[in-house]
């Protein structure tokens, strides 16, 4: 590691550690931007900024990674909220935050649909623990729960997609 | 992991295609924290010169009419005032108005004042 490598304002962030999550970083923002590849990008890349300034300042507590879908996380929400305020009719019509599943072969289609059933706090845990490898704990510190809660929503989402795929492939 | 974690997990991921290049967004990022900093720094910039400009260009308010002319004020050993808008419209006369004054030698009941 040269000092080069090491983000000035972020000295415990290299941009080579940076750069060995930086898939995942994308995939969990392009889950928070219902597949909006652009809208993707540039939420990482705000990320990024947000990180080169050091206004989200990593102090090692956790790993690098959960701190990065954190910003992630953060930076997504506060995005959707503004545009919540505008397009809050369409709230009102909707039970749940809302999902937008992928254009995905055939052969996934079961599974998005039964992901695209589970309220928002689940689709995100199962997303966080099956596809990014967190654990229950670091998926809690992302998604800004206690890790009781998110074990709740971790046991139920697993129970109802359990469910819902055994019944889809009888 | 199950069966059916592993195909949550395949058919989630597949969803993620191929991320951008990491160079290309991580460079994007720093020249946009570059430009914003400069838009910053120009902002303050400016403030500083706008405030300096006011700090050093007394503020010319517009002539008013005024009410005293200092030449004709110094050209004479009288003056009035221009107006007597602002004078009591009823003048009182010390002489008439009064009561008895203090200095008076007539008696009342039988004391003098």
């Amino acid at each position: 590691m040269t000092d080069g490598d090491v983000l000035e304002r972020n000295p415990k962030i290299t941009r080579q550690a940076l750069e060995a999550i930086h898939d995942q970083v994308f995939g969990w923002a392009l889950s928070r931007c219902q597949h909006d590849r652009m809208m993707a990008e540039d939420l990482v890349q705000q990320a990024y900024v947000q990180l080169l300034s050091g206004k989200a300042r990593f102090d090692g507590g956790s790993s690098l990674k959960t701190f990065v879908f954190s910003v992630v996380q953060n930076l997504a929400g506060s995005r959707f909220r503004r545009l919540a305020t505008r397009l809050r009719f369409v709230q009102m019509h909707s039970n749940d935050e809302a999902f937008a599943a992928p254009e995905e072969p055939q052969e996934h289609a079961h599974v998005w649909d039964a992901v695209g059933a589970l309220p928002a706090r689940q689709r995100d845990i199962i997303e966080l623990v099956f596809c990014r490898e967190l654990t229950v704990d670091e998926a809690a510190m992302v998604m800004g729960v206690s890790a009781g809660t998110a074990r709740v929503h971790y046991d139920r989402a697993k129970k109802a997609l359990r469910a819902r795929l055994e019944n889809n492939d009888d | 992991m199950t069966e059916t974690e592993q195909r949550i997990r395949r058919a989630m991921t597949s969803a993620d295609g191929a991320p951008p290049a990491f160079d290309e967004v991580y460079e994007a990022a720093r020249a946009r924290l570059v430009a914003s900093r400069r838009r910053k720094q120009s902002a303050i910039g400016l403030a500083a010169v706008l405030a300096l400009v006011a700090v050093l260009v007394p503020w010319q308010s517009p002539q008013s009419p005024g009410l005293v002319s200092e030449e004709e004020l110094l050209g004479t050993t009288s003056w009035s005032a221009p107006s007597d808008v602002l004078l009591p419209s009823r003048e009182t006369d010390i002489f008439y108005e009064l009561p008895a004054l203090p200095g008076s030698t007539e008696p009342a009941g039988g004391t003098l004042l």
